[in-house]
């Protein structure tokens, strides 16, 4: 029922963000940099958070679904 | 790389990390409801052979209490019948059991929905934004360094 795909591994992506956050940030301090962070960066790292949560929580009731209809 | 330009390039790079994410997760989060909408099939395919071969049973057990005759003992009649009347218990729950998967299957797709949505319309219309943002810091710095440079 589920396919495996490319961008399976979330961790990797969200490591991907990190890094080239921690690169800007190491030169960037100022408010520009710190509204940035409040209203941009958090909400992005907190909704991609929460979509794979429900993302693998929903491949879960898949999978059991799957397999507990297999008649 | 220069000292100097470290701050630009670091930015450069953020901006076009969070253009490819969008890119990439725009995409991802559609794959996401086809996904769903696969399971959904499968499932309603499985919902409709269990209904079929639930109606398949009813109807030989029904055959069975019809071709027993009336005048016979009734609790032979019922033992005649009584492997067919299982038949149709059994048939019942699992058409039943899938049922119940197909109320999961839709509650944890709703629950996806909601946090999905928010999840896309962030992608399409906050990281512009921030791209945006980053694009005046970006102007506005390499701007001051070309005025440092022509006054030094």
């Amino acid at each position: 029922m589920t396919q495996p795909r490319p961008d399976d591994d979330g961790d990797y992506q969200l490591g991907l963000l990190d890094a080239a956050w921690e690169q800007a940030a190491q030169h960037w301090r100022d408010d520009r940099a710190r509204d940035f962070e409040r209203y941009h960066w958090a909400p992005l790292r907190q909704e991609f958070r929460s979509y794979l949560d429900a993302l693998a929580r929903l491949r879960e009731v898949l999978g059991a679904a799957e397999r507990e209809t297999g008649i | 790389m220069t000292k100097i330009h470290a701050d630009v390039e670091a930015l450069r790079g953020l901006r076009e990390t969070l253009a490819r994410f969008r890119y990439d997760q725009r995409d991802a989060v559609g794959r996401g409801d086809g996904e769903i909408e696969v399971a959904r099939g499968e499932l309603e395919a499985r919902a409709s052979s269990a209904r079929a071969w639930l109606e398949r049973c009813r109807a030989e057990f029904e055959a069975c209490q019809e071709a027993s005759p009336a005048s016979s003992d009734s609790s032979a009649a019922m033992d005649d019948c009584s492997g067919l009347a299982r038949a149709v218990a059994e048939a019942e729950e699992r058409l039943e059991h899938v049922r119940r998967w197909q109320q999961r299957v839709e509650q944890e797709a709703s629950s996806f929905y909601g946090v999905a949505m928010r999840f896309r319309d962030l992608l399409d219309s906050d990281l512009p934004r921030a791209g945006d943002q980053l694009l005046d810091m970006i102007t506005s710095l390499e701007a001051a360094r070309r005025v440092q440079a022509t006054g030094s």
